[in-house]
């Protein structure tokens, strides 16, 4: 896959809502291929499209005051604290899911190539480090447009994490908790290095340059309208 | 497994799970223990779909089927051709539906 050029949007550290109403708003608005890097301004538990809430401990995420959201991608539940998470937007993208998925995460293993780590695609929709998962992605089509989403674990509190997140018992099967526990691992490096990476490893697969993008104060107006009517709406975050 | 019978009828609730290819699916299903039809059908778990609205389509269209593998085939058939899934199958799908209301025979 070969882009002239891609824009780069930094939008910071936002909360949950805002997030995912920004990764909406450029899946339906944007013609050119962007690349967002972008942080959480509070821990927030995004769950998947198909996911039920009861993946999720809400009496415990409400008193550590962890955010809930549900995403407009499927996969699992993603606790999103300590790390660095992208979209990739692009309307030329192979039909098949699982070519999809391998070409965008690429820009993830590149970028944590050049970071020094081993970094490996891990089908469908991970990378691994040394056989730990570090990145996971999911991706939705719409209006002739993919996005793919992922978070990138700079540090893990999994002890925090497990007590947020319900394990279904069929992902432990006859294995123990610990198991599910050790295989997520944060890599250890700043957001900045990351980022950088990332913008770097996006350049150098597509031989394209790369563009700035910033969104102006009417699209942010719109963002805010989605996260608040969409993605803060319990009938949203509770449909399933 | 969990199975709820509702004396005041004959509807009985039940829900189910299996892994496939690494994701979990989830059901929870209500029907008719006489006509054996479908009352409501949750589906969920960290599969995917594309697109992702096709699974209330789904959900609202096995309502009313009856609790048969070839029926529950030809209507998941009709409603999931133009789809991709990533986590479960159609042939899974049944299985895990058939195996919840069968345990409660």
């Amino acid at each position: 896959m070969k882009f002239e050029k891609i824009r780069i949007l930094e939008t910071g550290n936002n909360i949950g809502p805002l997030n995912m109403a920004i990764d909406e708003y450029l899946l339906y608005n944007y013609d050119e291929p962007i690349l967002r890097i972008y942080g959480w301004s509070n821990p927030c538990i995004s769950i998947g499209y198909f996911q039920s809430t009861d993946e999720v401990d809400l009496e415990k995420c409400k008193e550590q005051n962890v955010d809930v959201v549900r995403r407009i991608t499927g996969g699992g539940a993603v606790f999103h604290d300590m790390e660095v998470t992208y979209s990739f937007i692009t309307k030329k993208f192979s039909q098949k899911i699982m070519e999809s998925y391998e070409e965008i995460s690429e820009i993830v293993i590149v970028a944590l190539k050049k970071l020094g780590l081993d970094a490996k695609f891990s089908p469908l929709n991970d990378v691994t480090v040394n056989g730990k998962k570090v990145c996971g992605n999911a991706q939705t089509r719409k209006n002739n447009t993919l996005l793919q989403h992922g978070t990138i674990l700079l540090k893990v509190d999994v002890e925090k994490m497990f007590s947020l997140l319900k394990v279904p018992k069929e992902k432990i099967s006859d294995k123990n908790i610990l198991d599910v526990k050790n295989r997520v691992s944060g890599i250890s490096k700043t957001f900045e290095q990351v980022s950088d990476a990332l913008k770097k490893s996006a350049s150098d697969i597509f031989s394209c340059k790369l563009v700035p993008l910033s969104l102006n104060e009417n699209e942010l107006k719109l963002c805010q309208k989605l996260a608040d009517k969409k993605f803060s709406d319990k009938n949203w975050t509770f449909k399933r | 497994m969990n199975h709820k019978l509702n004396s005041s009828t004959d509807k009985i609730v039940t829900v189910s799970a299996t892994k496939k290819l690494g994701k979990i699916v989830k059901i929870r299903i209500s029907y008719n223990q006489g006509s054996q039809l479908i009352q409501t059908i949750k589906i969920t778990g960290d599969f995917f779909i594309h697109p992702e609205e096709v699974i209330e389509q789904l959900e609202q269209r096995l309502c009313g089927i009856k609790l048969k593998k070839i029926d529950l085939e030809n209507e998941m058939k009709l409603i999931l051709k133009n789809s991709k899934i990533f986590g479960f199958d159609i042939d899974s799908l049944v299985e895990i539906i058939l195996k919840a209301c069968d345990d409660k025979k």
